[in-house]
């Protein structure tokens, strides 16, 4: 018979009200014990990982990922008498803490697809820490136990290989980095609250004139950082055509090969190999501004944010080192990191980090547009549609294909003349592109 | 001219962050006193998460956890003798946990209830101070007292780096100088007062040296490393004891976790830091030392970690099953005898609840 109980959110800050889903740890049907992490939520004040105060199977869960949920309401309704092991009729309270070291078997039984992995908790804790999906690691302890050292070695191995750089700032959309939080944040911050606030006036009655939305989560992210963009760097923005006909064909040819590889390549791996060859001969536009002691701060490595739109609102995945990687493997990476961040699955670090972004607004995206800087960077480039226009060559009219590009850069740090030789040189890159094969090791 | 700048810093250290460091000194310390250390840093590691979670699930109040700095905590304290008192601030949990605190007595406090901060007659501990720096004054106070009567304990003060920028921590350092006093401040200077970095709180490239200007002994000791922070305390005690006066001990150190359960560290602190003193974890180098020396396995850590378990658990459902008490309960412990307002309001309470029941 089932013993249903229910986990209801608790105020875990002080004077808590509510709390979004980030990430469910467990799914419906699996049976978990008592301390087991289930979900990470976010609250006011912290991202927080909830534990189960009692084991049993999931029978449901509150809501999808980026549901609300309030204090008080059920956050997971479990049927404690299918759990592991049978228990008589204990209160709520103690049933949940007779179960104590049982995260051990965490995983087991539950996904019998799943390989079963020999942890410490805090292994296993440490593994979700840093990101580490545990599955993968390789154990070197006693019958395969994966320690410490062995999440060290992987998180070593995986950063060599793919040789991620320090992060020195942060995405659109995720935490904020302190170093930059001081005061030109706090103007910014006064800024959003007059600008997103509610009128003072207190909540009006619903109307049929109009509905309120509220700004919340990725949305109220977005709108903080966009007004401290705008409000910080004095944006200008320049425009041209470039004529891609050559990279047109190439890049057919070469999607047909890669299609065969299930590997989708779009123009994008393309535009960023010309963008960081032109931030090569002009490191100001690889730079950031640092306010406080008036210097401007050139990048040596050139980690590329790319502006991908998803449901839930705009995410600026970074491919780290962009310039060491080819263009098999820069196609790679951004189908992985367009693929989570429509998933909601980017880890912190993917968000963090770029010295540079490119906004690829594609065929139904207009030909030109004002992109906004990411800030702190210095400049975006946006490369927008490509259509069939006719131009002239040798004073003849002739057919080609022509993309929009977009380059906004702070007029703080840059100005028009080197701009506009930016701008050329990323536009030699792309109608020659065999001028790449040049660079090719 | 004084020139801080022509001040050495040094930092007393045994034991490093891999578990090696100075033969001699770590070949004093006998397997059993290593084993014990390392049990209640270990026993104070497993209460400290089990607590985190059991914020999360509704069970206790706010928290403010102590990972990373129990080398700190428990390296002084087994320094000091049964009565010797100790003056907390809310994060000395492991502090009070080894000097004898019931864990039934901590879950009372986290859940709160009254009897919270009413510790058992026999241990010589302060009830939690909140207020910053408030309890140096405290442990001033009570040190001079011990001084007038004759009396051999020493008095400990713990708290943080962020106390010392409170008025109240000078007041307690000059007069503790001045009366000549045995008490120890202990400042683990954990490097974060909430969000606000050392760098913000004090220009001094040490606490220690602060001692100087009130014309005491300073010293600065790796607080991760337990045999230090035992050396350097046992030395401090030691010497108040003989009457030689207090001394100020900063242990540097680094708080793992969230300044509390409301805290969300990741938005002041970069992961890489965090890292790094990962890596200086003080129960790390100890159980390096032990293994060393043949004493602990893995069987045996996870034996032991399901015992404290164990142990939190009971505590747990202890303190749930013997909490009792009415709103009235509230008039009773400040004053040995109420004043006349409260006993009134004390009896007008009673009254209104007593119609509200009748209703």
């Amino acid at each position: 018979m089932a013993v249903i109980y229910e986990f209801k959110l608790p105020d875990i800050g002080e004077g808590l009200h509510e709390a979004e889903i980030i990430r469910w740890l467990v799914r419906e049907g699996d049976v978990v014990n008592a301390d087991q992490p289930i979900a990470e939520i976010q609250t006011d004040k912290a991202m927080v990982e909830m534990t189960t105060p009692v084991a049993g199977k999931v029978m449901s869960l509150a809501g999808p990922e980026g549901a609300t949920v309030n204090v008080g309401e059920p956050l997971i309704v479990l049927d404690t008498e299918a759990a592991g092991e049978p228990r008589g009729n204990q209160s709520e309270q103690s049933t949940g803490l007779k179960e104590t070291s049982a995260t051990v078997q965490a995983d087991q039984g539950t996904r019998p697809a799943r390989k079963r992995v020999i942890a410490a908790p805090s292994v296993r804790k440490r593994a979700r820490e840093m990101g580490v999906p545990i599955e993968e690691v390789e154990g070197t302890g006693e019958g395969g136990r994966v320690t410490l050292a062995d999440l060290e070695r992987y998180v070593r191995e995986r950063e060599a290989a793919v040789t991620v750089a320090e992060t020195v700032q942060s995405g659109i959309g995720k935490v904020e980095e302190a170093s930059f939080a001081r005061s030109s944040h706090a103007v910014s911050d006064r800024i959003s609250k007059a600008l997103f606030a509610p009128p003072s006036t207190g909540p009006s009655p619903l109307t049929e004139e109009e509905e309120r939305i509220p700004l919340r989560g990725l949305r109220k992210k977005i709108a903080e950082k966009m007004v401290k963009s705008v409000y910080t760097a004095p944006h200008v923005t320049g425009m041209d055509e470039i004529d891609v006909t050559k990279l047109v064909e190439i890049r057919k040819s070469l999607a047909a090969q890669l299609a065969e590889e299930r590997i989708k390549l779009t123009y994008l791996p393309f535009v960023i190999k010309a963008v960081t060859r032109a931030l090569k001969q002009y490191p100001m536009f690889n730079a950031t501004l640092d306010e406080e002691t008036n210097e401007i701060v050139l990048k040596k490595r050139y980690h590329i944010g790319i502006a991908t739109a998803t449901k839930a609102g705009l995410l600026v995945p970074v491919i780290r080192d962009a310039d060491q990687k080819s263009i098999r493997e820069l196609a790679i990476e951004i189908a992985e990191l367009s693929e989570k961040a429509h998933r909601q699955a980017l880890r912190l670090e993917e968000l963090q980090g770029s010295t540079f972004t490119i906004t690829s607004t594609g065929a139904g995206g207009g030909w030109f547009a004002t992109p906004v800087i990411n800030y702190p960077e210095v400049a975006i480039f946006g490369a927008h549609a490509i259509k069939r226009r006719p131009v002239v060559i040798d004073d003849e009219i002739v057919i080609r294909d022509i993309m929009g590009m977009s380059l906004t850069f702070d007029h703080r740090v840059i100005d028009g003349e080197p701009a506009g030789r930016f701008m050329r040189t990323v536009a030699h890159y792309l109608e020659n592109p065999e001028l790449l094969l040049l660079d090719v090791r | 001219m004084f020139d801080p700048k022509e001040l050495p810093v040094e930092m007393v250290q045994i034991l490093d962050e891999n578990g090696n460091g100075d033969e001699a000194k770590i070949a004093a310390f006998s397997d059993e006193w290593l084993l014990d250390a390392y049990r209640a840093m270990r026993r104070a590691r497993v209460v400290d998460e089990r607590l985190l979670r059991m914020q999360r699930q509704g069970r206790i109040g706010t928290y403010a956890p102590f990972s990373g700095q129990e080398a700190a905590q428990i390296g002084s304290v087994l320094a000091l003798q049964k009565d010797d008192w100790i003056f907390p601030s809310y994060r000395e949990v492991a502090v009070c946990l080894t000097h004898g605190m019931p864990l039934e007595q901590f879950f009372h406090y986290v859940r709160g209830r009254l009897s919270g901060k009413r510790m058992p007659e026999e241990l010589n501990i302060f009830p939690t101070q909140i207020i910053i720096a408030a309890q140096t004054l405290h442990a001033v106070g009570c040190a001079w007292a011990t001084k007038l009567k004759g009396e051999s304990h020493v008095s400990v003060a713990y708290f943080g780096d962020g106390a010392t920028s409170e008025g109240d921590f000078h007041e307690a350092m000059n007069f503790a100088a001045v009366y000549n006093v045995p008490v120890i401040f202990f400042c683990q200077n954990n490097q974060y007062a909430i969000s606000v970095p050392y760098a913000k709180q004090t220009a001094s490239r040490t606490i220690a040296q602060k001692a100087l200007a009130y014309g005491m002994k300073g010293v600065l000791v790796d607080g991760n490393d337990v045999l230090a922070v035992y050396e350097t305390m046992k030395q401090a005690v030691e010497a108040a004891r003989r009457g030689e006066g207090p001394m100020l001990i900063e242990a540097l150190t680094y708080r793992l976790g969230p300044h509390t359960t409301a805290d969300d560290p990741t938005k002041y602190r970069h992961p890489e830091e965090v890292e790094t003193w990962r890596r200086k974890d003080p129960l790390h180098r100890l159980r390096v030392l032990l293994e060393r020396r043949g004493l602990w396995t893995d069987a045996k850590e996870e034996e032991f970690v399901a015992k404290v378990n164990e142990e939190v658990t009971a505590a747990y459902e202890a303190a749930v099953a013997s909490e009792s008490g009415s709103i009235a309960d509230v008039f009773d412990y400040v004053y040995s005898e109420a004043p006349k307002l409260l006993a009134e309001q004390k009896e007008e309470v009673i009254r209104r609840k007593q119609a509200k029941e009748v209703k």
